[in-house]
């Protein structure tokens, strides 16, 4: 039997995984302050899986002798490397309530759920029956320096700077918090983001979010971008299925033509 | 492979979830003290297949990790308490509250349920009820007597009655407020109850601690923005379509893996 047909199988399976991302891009393309997600592939050498001794990956130019000495490590798979969000700006859609905030340029809010501190941009906050300021699942939202807001019923107004005033009272400022390298970022569901535990990264405050209030930032996923990939990524899969019956073919030729010419 | 589809079907359900929400805000355009509903959304949980930070060769970590999202769900339904346009009508029962409030109305199983709908009319004993019958709380009574009944903006009741020159007081009509009026539970016939989410009911006097004053003669309209539902329509039935594509595609390869034998 030939390996091969397991280099093919892994494509397919990559082709898979890719489609199962786009059809969460899609299916989010009307979640507020949703990020895509992409995914992104490598290569993936079995020789990597072996002991330095065992095998020698050929750093000469290969030749038939330096292909026995590899054992098995010559096969070449693609393995999904990361998946990684793109934290482009959404679009801004206007929706007139007052506690509809949507952030332009870096910056997430910060809301305090029973895990710890969590990071979102949907900005479609609410009051809760306590006065809080919360997001739709009822964490509060986070003041600068810590607490949260308590609003008495009257009217709120959130200034560009994240200053927000009730009746004319300064509450305090909402906490706008960035993290340097974005790949610290873990998406958790539900709009909410996490910092991911090994990578040691900081939120610091975002200097240059602005607020917008009375909108709310769509979600980043382009259509006609997803559609194309969908297109490509079936397209491809249907082609890892031909060389997977190209090598059934290799194979059926070895189990039944080859004992024929040995008779003839 | 399977996950795609499923993804797409929670795509297109939020989608149905958005439209029917989109219907029955356009259903109720023109009805008085209508508030429109929005639907928001959520991504769901996110299936981890690689943690980041795993090792993923020899001398190599993974520094991202692989997740794959499982789709989208309806977060909530919310309700907008944007006050609606006023609209004259010069009956002299039709009330608008001009700003943040509800009217208490006493319901037929004895509750108190709140509505911002103020076409008020009168029942055989001259109790002044909406029109489901339910009695203004607290109840006011209209003499019999009575020629015109006024209403002023701090919600005093007065009539005049023939052979009397000044108008009599007969009651004064309250308003109540909630903390968080979009956590109120919609009942139907422009009826709200209070839910955990909206707080207790404040009472309150018109034009005083933020409610608004009292309007004669005239209702408040629905806040139903045609435009805004219109576009709103469109993108929901293009995000169902574009869903319903990725179960095609979905199909498709399955179907290609069924031809492998």
């Amino acid at each position: 039997m030939s390996k091969g047909i397991f280099t093919a199988v892994s494509g397919a399976m990559a082709q898979s995984a890719r489609l199962d991302t786009v059809a969460n891009n899609l299916a989010n393309v009307n979640t507020p302050g949703f990020k895509r997600d992409s995914q992104v592939f490598r290569e993936y050498l079995t020789s990597y899986n072996k002991e330095p001794g065992t095998i020698e990956v050929p750093r000469v130019p290969a030749s038939i002798e330096s292909f026995y000495a590899m054992n098995g490590g010559d096969k070449s798979y693609v393995d999904i490397d990361g998946t990684s969000s793109d934290f482009s700006q959404g679009t801004l859609k206007t929706t007139g309530n007052t506690l509809d905030l949507a952030i332009e340029g870096e910056g997430f809010f910060e809301v305090a759920t029973p895990e710890g501190l969590r990071f979102t941009r949907s900005g479609n906050f609410s009051v809760d029956g306590e006065g809080r300021l919360v997001t739709k699942q009822g964490f509060p939202v986070q003041r600068q320096g810590g607490g949260e807001f308590q609003f008495a019923g009257a009217d709120v107004n959130i200034s560009a700077n994240g200053e927000v005033f009730e009746a004319g009272q300064s509450l305090g400022f909402l906490s706008l918090v960035t993290v340097e390298n974005k790949d610290a970022l873990l998406k958790q569901g539900a709009n909410l983001f996490a910092l991911k535990e090994n990578y040691g990264a900081q939120s610091e405050p975002a200097a240059s979010a602005k607020i917008h209030q009375g909108f709310l930032e769509g979600s980043n996923v382009n259509i006609i971008r997803e559609m194309t990939d969908m297109i490509a990524a079936t397209r491809t899969f249907e082609s890892t299925q031909k060389a997977i019956q190209a090598y059934d073919q290799m194979n059926g030729k070895v189990v039944n033509e080859v004992p024929k010419l040995n008779q003839g | 492979m399977i996950k795609s589809l499923t993804t797409a079907a929670t795509g297109m359900q939020a989608q149905q979830t958005n439209m029917d929400v989109i219907a029955n805000n356009l259903a109720n355009v023109s009805t008085t003290g209508f508030k429109k509903s929005r639907a928001e959304f959520e991504d769901l949980m996110y299936q981890t297949q690689k943690e980041p930070g795993a090792v993923s060769g020899l001398n190599s970590i993974s520094p991202t990790g692989v997740q794959t999202g499982l789709g989208v769900r309806t977060a909530s339904i919310q309700k907008d308490f944007e006050i609606g346009a006023g609209k004259i009508t010069k009956n002299a029962l039709d009330v608008q509250i001009e700003g943040p409030g509800f009217f208490a109305v006493q319901l037929a199983d004895g509750q108190v349920g709140y509505t911002r709908d103020g076409q008020f009319k009168k029942d055989p004993a001259g109790r002044i009820v909406d029109k489901n019958g339910n009695a203004l709380q607290p109840e006011i009574v209209i003499p019999q007597n009575a020629q015109g009944v006024d209403i002023a903006p701090n919600g005093q009741v007065s009539v005049t009655v023939a052979g009397s020159m000044l108008p009599q007081p007969i009651g004064q009509i309250q308003v109540v407020n909630f903390v968080n009026p979009a956590g109120l539970r919609a009942m139907g016939k422009n009826i709200f109850m209070p839910s955990g989410a909206s707080g207790l009911p404040a009472q309150g006097l018109p034009g005083q601690n933020g409610i608004g004053e009292l309007a004669q003669g005239q209702v408040e309209a629905s806040n139903v923005n045609i435009v805004d539902e219109m576009v709103n329509m469109i993108t929901a039935q293009r995000a169902y379509e574009t869903n319903s594509k990725v179960i095609q595609a979905s199909d498709q390869m399955l179907q290609s893996v069924n031809q492998l034998r």
